[in-house]
């Protein structure tokens, strides 16, 4: 496409030949492309016998050919006519640099299950969330987003179903939290330790470790890189449930009054909303009010901005990023939003020859506001308005609704989730960090170096909530005036801040040295850190018109004082890591542990882990004999590490805790805080224990197009605290200690397959991973079953931890008939559209001892992504799918029933329910014929309980989709720029799912206290999808 | 090169331990044993979370679940809405009671008793003593919370090791003599050892505990008298062994205890509050006055306190009509009739059937005993500024006698044709070219569910605060004091062991005194010997005879100790509770108007939803927690019909 424009240069033709270094083969389908100085000029690609001819213009200089798999060889043309070429086989994947913890391995040589994934895949996904960029990409890792709440930041991660992981943050363990509001531009990769080899970070890796590593400069040769990217999206809600208009609603109500046998027996009562209440909405002179679309709005915007610098050279190297995002809420009013900026400066330097110093600063400021007092009632208080109910007062502008004839409460949505009314609570998330560190070169020894590091970081969160007394009105019709509603009095402002303080010292020595081909990469090194926190609020009543604490009053006023405390740890870790020439590997890990959280004698632990792997295929009998397989790797690790995490701050100690939080009591006016006992010690209290072990396999094939890794891991948990409560008699009174009793295991399997391969100039990936997790109780101590039956119901000993008990539905019953013949004899209000749950123990009664277990409870059992991506020339287009199997949930209140709460409104989708032909019609006569639909005749029960309760939330969703053109060099560079690309992008666009009504990611967290289970969280939040356009330049 | 090596490695492991950064931090927050004890102000902030706990059945208590609830729907889940002393749509009678099992407390009293003695010499003897029997005083209302649930328990005094045997730790029941006999025992202690000094309300004194004796004993002597007409001697083990059940010849002993404590009460500085002319207004403030002489020991509240502590409430909240007297869900409990004419009340049914026909709704209140008035708020009445205005329905008109309503179904002719109107939230009716509002402004709604509704006529007044604003009655702001025991209910005790022990003129003394403050028609009955075995509430059909004198004692608790959360405690040890509380299905006055005539009428109806309240005899006992029998044998033999 671009001949034409070259046809005026005198051209010449170059020829030549493509062959693989390895094998001498040639290659097929090899690119060969000319350029100028400026940018590209010419391509083409080798035939079936490797040749290729190009002509190339006289401002030609170079040829450079690419091959999937191969190195890109970049070829001076000078006067030649005729090049032809070897490619290697490019290292690629098994030359990737791999974090392990306080030091690197490549992954050729890895021996332990860590999945990586770099920066760019993972800012592929644009969110405010970079742990919801992860979602579906590395094998193992659980993401599940709950909530798109601005500033929220709750979605749950975990790593082989283990609960919360540790997260390293360039060294330097931080935590979820500050991982999570990251910038996605500021990190380089992130590496997952999913097995054994975890046991390097001791008594915190139980539940596997997240590695962060920020960018840094590089030698550029003085040169400097300055990227802006930009993006600004909409955001879109999902799942959000519409409610009825007025006419559904008083048909709903009227249908409820009348399938109440009891209340209709003998003569059937009037209806509840009279048929003049209907009229003015059908003959149109009322309409209904739609509060959703009041409250909420239907898309609302997001951006995020970014600017870094990256540079240096031999001697100094720096990156700095800057990057601001800001996040609207869906209400209407506008007053709720987050916003966040982010820093981040890595500069490294060569001070002397043996001397390296690299200071790092990272910092997090972000601020949420939103209006005061709604949060999770937003939705709910919504849902549940009336359509007949205006918005303001006899529809006049300057007055808001607050009539209780019709406003439950007098709550008007529309109003509470005003900041101008109700208040505001604003809070500040502030975090900033500063690493120091040390690398020296020692002399005499060659390899070894000494390293020390010293990081503080501070966490200083505040808030300040304003609660703000506001008038609504109610209309009186006779007097034509309006009553004001006084809500909220008094007006309060509670401001509060936290302090936390954590400091890290590393000092080691490193041993990096190969001896021809025994290669080592040990070290030792000694880690120390201590934490305090601190906090308290404020609280005062607002008697003048003031958002400011010290214009409250004196009077009520509180002051308050939150947790305290402290922790320190030391430990010594080292690791031999060894290997021979690439073939085989050999590491040995440990963490020798001390936590402040335990008595004396009992603080200290040793935490080893043992990994190894063979690479099979560099072995002459495999290179020889199986050409088609290009790596094959067999691993295998073990591991023992601890987790403090469960325990107390301190160790137990006889005593008593001031508590004036949970215990108090007035005397003469005066309120007294009390205290509560401590536990009895245990002296023998430790960390529960963790054996993890893990067998892979990664293998390739076809010129290392398609890679494959297999992992099949179990680990058990002994030591869980518990107390002995559950066998010791309540009688002894005694608050006791907890013990190191229970035990569990968790095992599953991963497989991850990857293929890249290219035709021409278009290039394409494939990939896939999926991941399934299972967790059993092995030890379980409890209190000794009465009886076998109580042993089956109730104990949970020997047995996976997901197991919902719940009762069987049957059928519906369609006519009066069903009913009456029903092997179970059923109420007197039986309607036809009633489901019945199956006798399952055939007592000829359904009561508690039909249920059985019906189905999992808890997060997915599997997990899985599928990543495809293309490019040809400057367009690329990437999708990530990811999906769930294997998860349930259950509704309650307002999605479950109508009109769950008397006479307030319901939601659109149960007017699909069971009704007679004739709404005039006699419920309980068996002549009545009915209309059959999803939901039973309103009023009754049928989709709550049993089998029909729950609904499967598997689910796949394609979470992001991107489309970007990177505008050819010959355009951009005139204005001198370096690289411009512009994209289109967008979040959860699809989603299938059998689930209706509500987001499959949102499941909440009830049932027995599991995390991440159960009934789902229907008022809070929605999740969102997001449709994003974006640029980013570099000069 | 090695030598090296390990010099770096000396070097590196000399730094490590010269580091100052130490494992052993100093926990903070964390009192010991001798700063709590060794102090007369230690020793209170270790009373406090025992007198936060203490088993008090007020604003925080959830009649099926509880003390100490914490949860915004208390009220409606209250004792009074559980037993039918309330009407209201929440919950019903609960058999089984919620595993009461406070030996954690227990442990705490039992430490105090154990330990304290080693600090004797750092107060002076008075001090020590007082403490000391202040502790034994809690301790003894932890049992008596568990005596009236369960009958027998374990009698734990020692501070037991959790790795003691199993034959120390299976403890075994105690008798329920035992175990009442305890509780005197341990108020006793405590009587003889506190001082009289009743400057700090909020805390116990030598009459507090005699008031809590005063009420347990009465308990004890009540059940002794009155169990065996239950019958389960003949089948239940528990009862043969003397766990769950006395013998009638106990009774007396139990009885001269109750009468004993109140005398010791009443030498304190205690008298009926009788503070304002008005007797009505005097009864209601009653509760709301924290300097009344009435009060023996109260359960103060602060609203700014930490909600953990469960010091505020919401039944200002959830016991007034929103939104103008309240801002938050409103009323959710009524009085029934059956409550209602336990007092003096005026006729609304004329001899000859016919209702009475009132100019005005409130005309109702004309001659209602004023200890009825201030208990409840009926139509007319005012609160927080504004009016009660409770009507259900309009009669276009009303030709015949009450009980042509048939208790107010559908189907009785008079209600139907439209005769009847009745109607939702705010809607109105024309008759006859003149819009009438058919409801009250407070109810009684057709549309609306259980709360915020009138059902009946009448709202419950006891406790509520006029003095907060209606803007400021929202969920945990109300903080007026639970009154635990007060001189009135004393006096009650005192009349009812009295009548008991035979002493009935000495008995009415009292009655009467009661009776000469709540403003009652008749102060002083006379002594009426007749047996009778039909109760009042209900017509209950009792499975024993008594004096009708001492039924009127029983109606007299029920008139002055409405709303006290001491009905459902009572009809238990009277041993009633079933009879009552068999199909009981509330009454309701309505008011109607009657648009022909312009005029009220209060008709005597059914309740709305078809409620009935229905105790069976397996609910004067509740079963010891069944997981503590799994872990101990010894519990058993379980308490009857479990």
């Amino acid at each position: 496409m671009l001949a034409p424009l070259c046809g005026l240069a005198q051209t010449r033709t170059i020829q030549g030949q493509v062959t693989d270094a390895q094998t001498g083969e040639a290659l097929v389908g090899v690119s060969v492309v000319a350029n100028t100085a400026t940018g590209r000029e010419q391509a083409t690609s080798t035939d079936e016998s490797g040749a290729y001819r190009i002509q190339v213009s006289e401002k030609a200089t170079t040829l450079v050919f690419g091959y999937v798999g191969k190195t890109t060889l970049t070829e001076q043309i000078g006067n030649r006519t005729s090049i032809s070429v070897q490619l290697a086989d490019e290292a690629g994947q098994l030359d990737e640099v791999i974090v392990t913890g306080y030091s690197t391995t490549t992954k050729a040589t890895l021996t332990g299950a860590v999945s990586s994934i770099g920066g760019d895949d993972m800012i592929r996904t644009k969110n405010e969330n970079v742990v919801n960029m992860l979602t579906g990409k590395v094998p193992g890792l659980r993401v599940q987003q709950r909530s798109s709440a601005p500033g929220d930041y709750s979605t749950r991660l975990d790593i082989r179903g283990m609960g919360d992981p540790l997260v390293v943050v360039d060294g330097i363990p931080r935590d979820k939290d500050y991982f999570s509001r990251m910038s996605g531009d500021e990190i380089e990769s992130v590496s997952v330790l999913k097995d054994g080899t975890a046991a390097i970070y001791g008594l915190r890796a139980a539940n596997g470790v997240i590695l962060v590593t920020t960018k840094s400069g590089g030698d550029m040769g003085g040169k400097v890189d300055i990227t802006f990217s930009t993006n600004t999206s909409l955001q879109q809600f999902l799942n959000v449930p519409q409610t009825t208009n007025a006419i559904d609603y008083f048909t709903l109500r009227n249908e409820r009054n009348w399938q109440d046998f009891g209340g209709n027996y003998m003569v059937r009562r009037n209806a509840l909303v009279p048929e003049e209440q209907f009229q003015p909405y059908l003959d149109g002179t009322l309409t209904s009010y739609n509060w959703m679309d009041k409250v909420f709005k239907k898309t609302t915007p997001q951006s995020q901005h970014n600017l870094s610098v990256n540079g240096g050279s031999d001697k100094i190297q720096y990156f700095f990023n800057l990057g601001y995002s800001k996040q609207s809420g869906s209400y209407r009013s506008d007053d709720y939003n987050s916003d966040r900026w982010n820093m981040r400066s890595n500069i490294d330097a060569q001070i002397t020859k043996r001397l390296k110093a690299r200071v790092s600063l990272g910092g997090i400021m972000l601020n949420t506001t939103k209006p005061n007092g709604v949060d999770w009632t937003a939705y709910k208080n919504t849902w549940l308005t009336r359509p007949n109910a205006p918005f303001y007062a006899n529809d006049n502008p300057q007055y808001p609704n607050g009539d209780p004839q019709v406003l439950n409460e007098s709550v008007n949505p529309m109003v509470q989730t005003d900041a101008d009314y109700v208040g505001y609570n604003l809070n500040k998330d502030r975090r900033f960090n500063g690493t120091f560190q040390l690398e020296y070169q020692i002399p005499g020894v060659d390899g070894l170096s000494a390293k020390g590091s010293y990081d503080y970081a501070v966490s200083l969160p505040d808030y300040h909530n304003y609660h703000r007394v506001f008038t609504v009105y109610q209309y009186n019709r006779d007097s034509d005036t309006y009553s004001p509603i006084q809500k909220g009095t008094p007006a309060t402002v509670t401001r509060g801040v936290n302090i936390n303080n954590n400091t890290n010292m590393q000092l080691g020595l490193f041993y990096n040295k190969s001896f021809g081909l025994h290669n080592f990469n040990n070290f030792l090194l000694y880690e120390e850190t201590y934490s305090n926190w601190d906090s308290f609020s404020a609280f005062r009543e607002m008697h003048v018109d003031s958002e400011y604490l010290f214009a409250g009053a004196d009077a009520n006023q509180r002051a308050q004082g939150g947790g305290v405390g402290d922790r320190s740890s030391k430990s010594m870790v080292g690791q031999i890591d060894y290997n021979y020439a690439a073939k085989y590997m050999f590491a040995f890990k440990f963490r020798y542990d001390g936590s402040s959280r335990f008595p004396e004698g009992n603080r200290f632990g040793f935490f080893p882990s043992v990994s190894g792997a063979w690479r099979v295929s560099q072995e002459n009998f495999m290179k020889d004999n199986v050409d088609f397989v290009n790596e094959l790797k067999i691993r295998a690790s073990y591991g023992e590490m601890g987790d403090d995490n469960a325990a107390g701050n301190y160790p137990p100690t006889l005593g008593y805790n001031l508590d004036p939080n949970a215990v108090g009591w007035v005397f003469n006016g005066g309120l007294q805080g009390g205290v509560t006992t401590q536990p009895i010690p245990n002296p023998n209290l430790t960390w529960y224990q963790i054996k993890s072990y893990n067998v892979g396999l990664d293998v390739s094939f076809l010129q290392n197009k398609l890679n494959a890794t297999f992992d099949v891991f179990q680990r058990d948990r002994s030591g869980l605290l518990a107390t002995s409560g559950a066998v010791i008699p309540a009688t002894v009174g005694a608050n006791l200690p907890q013990e190191n009793l229970n035990g569990d295991r968790n095992y599953g399997y991963e497989v991850s397959l990857d293929y890249r391969s290219r035709v021409n100039e278009f290039y394409y990936n494939v990939g896939g991973q999926i991941s399934a997790t299972r967790i059993k109780r092995t030890d379980w101590l409890e209190t000794p079953a009465n009886n076998s039956y109580d042993y089956w119901r109730n104990r949970t000993a020997g047995r996976f931890t997901n197991i919902w008990w719940g009762t069987e539905s049957g059928g519906m019953f369609t006519n009066y008939e069903d009913i009456r013949n029903f092997s179970v004899p059923q109420g007197q209000g039986a309607l036809p559209g009633d489901w019945y749950l199956n006798d399952w123990n055939e007592d000829g009664v359904i009561n508690d001892q039909d249920n059985h277990p019906i189905a999992s409870i808890g997060l997915p059992v599997f997990n899985y992504g599928i990543s495809l991506g293309a490019s040809w020339r400057g367009i690329d287009l990437a999708l990530d799918f990811q999906g769930v199997h294997g998860v349930f949930v259950k509704y309650n209140e307002l999605l479950v029933e109508a009109l769950p709460f008397g006479e307030q409104n319901t939601l659109s989708f149960f007017m699909d329910r069971w009704r007679p032909v004739d709404p005039n019609a006699d419920y309980f006569d068996a002549s009545t014929e009915w209309v059959p639909g999803f939901f039973p005749v309103t009023g009754h029960d049928g989709r709550r309980t049993g089998t029909n309760g729950i609904q499967s939330a598997a689910y796949m969703r394609l979470k992001t989709a991107e489309l970007g053109y990177t505008l050819p060099d010959r355009w951009v560079s005139k204005a001198g720029v370096k690289n411009l690309r512009i994209y289109f992008s967008g979040y959860n666009l699809l989603t299938f799912t059998g689930l209706d009504h509500m987001d499959p990611e949102r499941p909440g967290q009830r049932i027995n206290n599991e995390p991440g289970v159960g009934d789902v969280d229907l008022y809070n939040y929605p999740n969102n999808k997001t449709y994003t356009f974006g640029a980013s330049i570099k000069f | 090169m090695k030598k090296r090596l390990l010099a770096y490695i000396a070097l590196l492991g000399a730094l490590v331990f010269s580091q100052c950064r130490q494992l052993d931090l100093e926990p903070k927050g964390i009192m010991g044993e001798p700063e709590l004890f060794g102090t007369e102000y230690g020793v209170k902030m270790y009373f406090t979370g025992l007198y936060n706990w203490l088993p008090i059945e007020d604003f925080q208590y959830y009649a099926n679940d509880g003390y100490r609830k914490n949860d915004w729907g208390t009220e409606k889940n209250s004792q009074g809405a559980m037993s039918g002393e309330y009407f209201n749509t929440w919950i019903s009678v609960d058999n089984d009671g919620f595993g009461y099992w406070p030996y954690d407390r227990i442990r705490e009293v039992n430490n105090f008793i154990q330990s304290f003695p080693n600090y004797k010499d750092k107060f002076p003897d008075e001090t020590f003593n007082k403490l000391m029997g202040e502790a034994h005083f809690l301790r003894a209302y932890f049992y008596f919370g568990m005596a009236k649930r369960y009958g027998g328990v374990p009698i734990v005094t020692e501070v037991q090791d959790p790795l003691a045997s199993s034959e120390v730790l299976n403890v075994s029941r105690n008798t329920e003599y035992d175990t009442w006999k305890f509780i005197h025992d341990d108020l006793q202690f405590a009587i003889d050892n506190m001082l009289s000094d009743t400057k700090e309300t909020g805390r116990a004194n030598k009459y507090v505990a005699a008031a809590l004796m005063s009420r347990a004993m009465l308990y004890a002597g009540s059940v002794a008298k009155y169990t065996e007409s239950l019958g389960f001697k003949a089948t239940e083990l528990a009862t043969q062994q003397g766990l769950a059940g006395m013998e009638p010849s106990q009774a007396n002993e139990f009885f001269e205890y109750a009468v004993a404590a109140g005398k010791v009460v009443e030498t304190g500085p205690y008298s009926l509050y009788n503070k304002l002319e008005d007797k009505a207004t005097n009864f209601a403030r009653l509760f709301l006055d924290d300097s009344s002489p009435e009060t023996i020991f109260l359960k103060e509240y602060n609203r700014n306190s930490p909600r953990g502590n469960a010091l505020q409430h919401n039944y200002d909240a959830l016991m007034s009509p929103a939104p103008d007297m309240s801002s938050f869900v409103g009323a959710e409990s009524f009085v029934p009739l059956d409550f209602m004419e336990l007092y003096d009340m005026p006729a609304y049914t004329n001899p000859d059937g016919t209702p009475v026909r009132f100019d005005s709704r409130g005309d109702i209140r004309d001659g209602m005993e004023p200890r009825a008035r201030g208990t409840m708020y009926l139509d007319g009445d005012e609160l927080r500024g504004k009016t009660f205005s409770i009507q259900r329905g309009i009669y276009r008109t009303f030709d015949g006698v009450a009980t042509d309503i048939q208790r107010g179904v559908n189907s009785a002719p008079i209600n139907s044709n439209g005769n009847r109107i009745l109607g939702g939230k705010g809607w109105t009716t024309e008759i006859n070219g003149v819009t009438y509002t058919i409801t009250g402004a407070h109810g009684n709604f057709e549309d609306q569910g259980g709360e915020n509704n009138a059902f009946g006529s009448a709202f419950i007044r006891k406790y509520i605060n006029p003095d907060m604003a209606t803007a400021d009655v929202r969920d945990w702001r109300s903080d007026q004091s639970w009154v635990v025991f007060r001189l009135g209910e004393v006096y009650l005790n005192t009349a009812e062991a009295l009548y008991e022990l035979g002493k009935r003129e000495e008995a009415f003394d009292y009655i009467a005194k009661i009776r000469e403050r709540a403003g009652a028609k008749v102060v002083r009955p006379a002594i009426d010997m007749t047996m009778t075995n039909i109760g009042s509430i209900n017509k209950a059909n009792y499975t024993y005879s008594l004096e009708k004198s001492l039924q009127f004692i029983r109606d007299e608790r029920a008139r002055e100790l409405y709303a006290e959360n001491h009905w459902w405690w009572d009809i238990r040890r009277w041993r009633t509770a079933d009879q009552i509380l068999n199909n009981f299905r509330q009454r309701l006055l309505s008011c109607y108007y009657v648009a022909d005539e312009g005029k009220y009428i209060y008709l005597d109806e059914d309740n709305r939803f078809n409620r009935q309240w229905n105790a069976s005899k397996s609910c004067y006992y509740e079963p010891i927690p069944w997981g503590e029998i799994g872990k101990n044998n010894n519990l058993l033999p379980q308490n009857p019909l479990y």
